[in-house]
């Protein structure tokens, strides 16, 4: 075993990663087989989405730290991989200022996911060297200008990005399958994370900053590094996403986003790995069926008006309500852990019937 | 030629609050020291100027011969010195076990870190606890794995600040032989300084004492010489020692 | 730039600085007594915002009133605010209390969405504040006079009321040690209620001033003032009222200055230049401009 690293953890940490997989494998199963195809882009979507979210809990949830700058490589993530994939004869059209190499160059999705993962790690790098010497409190609200600087650079930088008008046809590459490989190795190197010497120091500092430097850990690099690995996350979850939304702009990586994300988190428990996945689906739950109030609905004889903001006033309602009943979360500081040997030994007692 | 933990007239003063005058201690490697003294004497200023939490206004903290006055907390750490805190300071959040896991792979070094974690459980006594949340522990359970966290990293010098505050006679005294036998433990030994304000149980069991006074040094010797020293006996001792003894 | 156009822009800096200062300072008043930063504070702004639109555009009210309005409007929903959001959770963690706050600015956006509007509207200003008056080469904007008097009024009477009256020193108190001055029987509900109320009252204002130099409301406008909120505290030095103010200023200076120098083809970057220049400052003091490097405590 490496120095520092416990086997235990480890050990604890795959048996999670296999529990909140193979649940992960049965809903893109089940997608797969009723082969409906609004089904298959939902489930699809949500996967992807909830890479998205698992990112954040990375940070946030083993910091303590409220991260508003995180959606900020989501957005690099998704501009990186569209510009690297979208068809040399679109982008002739579409950003005829792009140099040269760029324009006529397309790597297929996965390279794309990788060099997006890599590029948002080196911004986080280079932003979030200031904000990780600051005390915790300050380096969540510091990480708004991370937000806000990306934002405005990716809403004006209008050669690369057409700016405002968005960014259009990417291949459109990500099966349910393509999702669910995706979420499975971001849930493990989040959990990963969460077992390593890395993240424990991290958690310690997220209850008592003093005692964990007392034991000999300096928190500046422990924060830089963990804000670098979950925006690597991002910017992956980012490509991926790209290439199913297919088409988007600046907006989608902004305060909406950050909303959400920080909801899904915190509904389904900021310490837990599984708890983004779980918030995630509930979020999305209620997302979807207040979507109807918010459009405005005609039910036989009776049209309910639109309601504006009907989607998110129920998603701010489900954050105060979690916090105020169970601040923990869906799934308080644990992870899922589905007792395989037990089922094992009940099945074969069963065969033995 | 032994390493010793040492400052060198430090002081510490707070707006117009002097809490430490000139101080000069010294701690030796496998040596237990203790540090006695009324409420507000710079007991616990004196240990966070040793680990960097607090600057002093003038003086030195040594590590054999290393300047480590200023340095920041997780560097002197990292030197191999440890402490606890005079309320407990363990990670709430987090298990048991978790804490001390903490405490071992904080330093990245430990090639079996569960082994060690394991050891020390044991050691400290807190093995039936080991799965629960920390923030709902007995107290002196969570004195005891405070303890264990502060020696995952094989320290050289233990600062202990008030270990056996809030704990009834028979669990002080438990818990001191404790800290005892770990001192004298190859495996884990170190030099220990324990910081309490009820002298009997540092009488009895460090080999030095140090007794300070509004800041200041007040004496220094075996427990011989300060039970014996008139300074102490009136400033200190006096009528708790006189009640102490005559129970005896 | 020449020297004439620097003094052009400092009387507008000052302004804008004084008007971010006085956003930044509610901020931190709350943030004094319950050491947490509340997301919502922003939308008070919008609230001011839109109560001024309705009396004033939509009902036929005067100016002044619906600015009165307007500004009793904001602090009796931060009051509100305190007793739905906050006061509930009182025992929990930092992080819990921001999210919650970040959850009541998203339900106060939407309410005006959903109870008002949900697009922008254009507010006509009183043609008084359009003034400019000519000092040898200089173009002095009534306004921008007129938000610096507000401000520093404002900021004048914050401070005699914290030094001079009881409930000033009580809130000085209870910013300085909670439990101390519980203790000494400072009564702890009233003077959480107190600083979200005096937190509303500097939004109103603040809001009512924003609202006249932009001419405009939207739902989200709450956004970019509790961006400036925060990130004046922070160069200022989160915790320290003085830093709410000098932070506010030097945010103010930083965008006049700016904008004015960046030449046209990046003056659309200008906002990411300004939080560039932030983090920069950040990157050399990261506690801020008026804190020390702090001690730990206890």
């Amino acid at each position: 075993m490496r120095p520092g690293w416990s086997r235990r953890r480890l050990a604890v940490a795959a048996r999670s990663w296999l529990s909140t997989s193979v649940l992960l494998v049965l809903v893109a199963a089940t997608a797969s087989i009723l082969a409906n195809k609004s089904i298959t882009n939902v489930v699809t979507s949500f996967l992807i989405y909830t890479s998205l979210v698992v990112g954040y809990q990375m940070f946030m949830g083993n910091s303590g730290i409220v991260s508003f700058g995180h959606v900020a490589f989501f957005g690099i993530g998704a501009y990186c991989a569209a510009l690297l994939n979208i068809p040399p004869e679109t982008k002739e059209l579409a950003l005829p200022a792009l140099p040269t190499f760029l324009q006529q160059t397309q790597t297929g999705a996965l390279p794309a996911i990788v060099i997006a993962a890599a590029l948002s790690a080196l911004v986080a790098l280079v932003i979030g060297f200031a904000p990780s010497r600051m005390q915790a409190e300050t380096m969540g609200i510091a990480t708004f200008a991370v937000l806000v600087i990306v934002y405005t650079v990716i809403h004006n930088w209008e050669e690369v990005t057409r700016g405002g008008l968005g960014i259009y046809d990417i291949p459109p590459v990500m099966t349910p399958v393509y999702a669910l490989l995706g979420l499975v190795i971001i849930t493990g190197v989040a959990l990963a994370y969460k077992a390593s010497p890395y993240g424990l120091r991290i958690q310690g500092a997220r209850d008592d900053p003093l005692a964990v430097e007392s034991l000999g850990v300096h928190l500046v690099p422990e924060r830089l590094f963990c804000f670098v690995v979950s925006a690597a996350v991002m910017g992956a979850g980012g490509a991926m996403w790209a290439h199913n939304a297919r088409a988007f702009g600046p907006a989608s990586f902004y305060f909406r986003d950050t909303f959400n994300i920080i909801a899904m988190m915190i509904v389904g428990g900021s310490a837990s790995v599984t708890g983004a996945i779980v918030g995630s689906a509930v979020v999305t739950v209620v997302s979807e069926l207040m979507r109807f109030a918010e459009n405005g609905i005609v039910i036989g004889m009776i049209e309910v008006p639109q309601i504006h903001g009907a989607v998110q006033l129920s998603v701010a309602l489900l954050i105060l309500a979690t916090l105020f009943l169970r601040p923990t979360g869906i799934m308080g500081t644990g992870e899922l852990i589905l007792p395989f040997s037990q089922w094992a030994r009940d099945f074969k007692k069963w065969i033995r019937r | 030629m032994r390493n010793t933990l040492r400052t060198v007239g430090a002081s510490k003063s707070f707006g117009g609050i002097r809490a430490l005058q000139e101080v000069s201690i010294e701690i030796s490697e496998g040596a237990i020291i203790g540090l006695i003294g009324a409420n507000g004497s710079g007991k616990t200023t004196l240990v966070h100027v040793v680990t960097g939490v607090l600057q002093p206004d003038s003086g030195q903290v040594f590590l054999g011969d290393t300047d480590i006055t200023g340095w920041r907390t997780d560097r002197i750490a990292c030197q191999g010195i440890g402490r606890t805190f005079q309320v407990t300071r363990l990670f709430g959040t987090l298990s048991v076990v978790d804490n001390v896991e903490l405490g071992v792979m904080s330093t990245l070094k430990e090639k079996d870190v569960d082994g060690t974690v394991k050891h020390l459980l044991n050691r400290l006594k807190v093995d039936e606890w080991a799965s629960q949340g920390a923030s709902i522990l007995p107290y002196g359970v969570q004195r005891r794995v405070e303890i264990a966290r502060a020696l995952g990293a094989h320290p050289r010098f233990l600062l202990l600040d008030e270990p056996a505050a809030g704990l009834n006679e028979e669990e002080s005294h438990e818990l001191l032989e404790m800290i005892y036998g770990i001192s004298k433990d190859p495996d884990f030994g170190c030099g220990v300084l324990i910081i309490d304000h009820n002298p009997r149980l540092i009488l009895r069991l460090c080999e030095r004492i140090c007794v300070l006074d509004k800041g200041r040094v007040l004496a220094e010797g075996t427990p011989q010489e300060i039970r014996s020293n008139p300074k102490v006996i009136e400033a200190y001792l006096g009528e708790s020692y006189a009640s102490a003894k005559g129970g005896q | 730039m020449t020297l004439e156009v620097f003094v052009q822009q400092l009387i507008n800096a000052i302004s804008l600085g004084s008007l971010y200062a006085l956003l930044a300072l509610g901020l931190a008043m709350v943030y004094g007594v319950l050491k947490v930063l509340n997301f919502a504070h922003g939308d008070l702004v919008a609230v001011t915002g839109y109560i001024m639109w309705l009396l004033w555009m939509k009902g036929g009210v005067s100016f002044p009133v619906a600015v009165v309005a307007g500004i009793l409007g904001a602090t009796l929903v931060s009051i509100l605010t305190e007793l739905i959001a906050f006061r509930p959770l009182r025992k929990a963690s930092y992080a819990v209390l921001l999210i919650s706050s970040f959850a009541v600015s998203v339900i106060i956006q939407n309410l005006v969405r959903l109870l008002i509007d949900p697009r922008p509207q254009g507010m006509k200003i009183p043609a008084v504040f359009d003034r400019v008056m000519i000092i040898g080469s200089f173009h002095i904007g009534f306004l921008a006079l007129f938000t610096l008097a507000t401000c520093l009024s404002a900021m004048g009477l914050l401070l005699y009321f914290l030094m001079r009256t009881r409930w000033g020193m009580a809130l000085r108190a209870a910013a300085a040690d909670f439990e101390v001055a519980r203790l000494v029987g400072v009564p702890a509900n009233s003077v959480i209620s107190l600083a979200f109320a005096v937190a509303g009252l500097l939004a109103g204002i603040g809001g009512a001033l924003w609202v006249i130099r932009s001419g405009g409301i939207a739902p989200t406008m709450g956004l970019y003032a509790i961006i400036t909120a925060f990130v004046s505290n922070i160069i200022g030095g989160l915790g320290s009222l003085v830093g709410a103010v000098v932070g506010g200023l030097v945010y103010g200076f930083l965008d006049i200055y700016l904008r004015a120098l960046l030449p046209a083809e990046i003056r659309a970057f200008v906002q990411a230049f300004i939080l560039i220049a932030v983090v920069i400052i950040l990157a050399i003091r990261p506690q801020g401009l008026m804190l020390k490097r702090r001690e730990v405590s206890k």
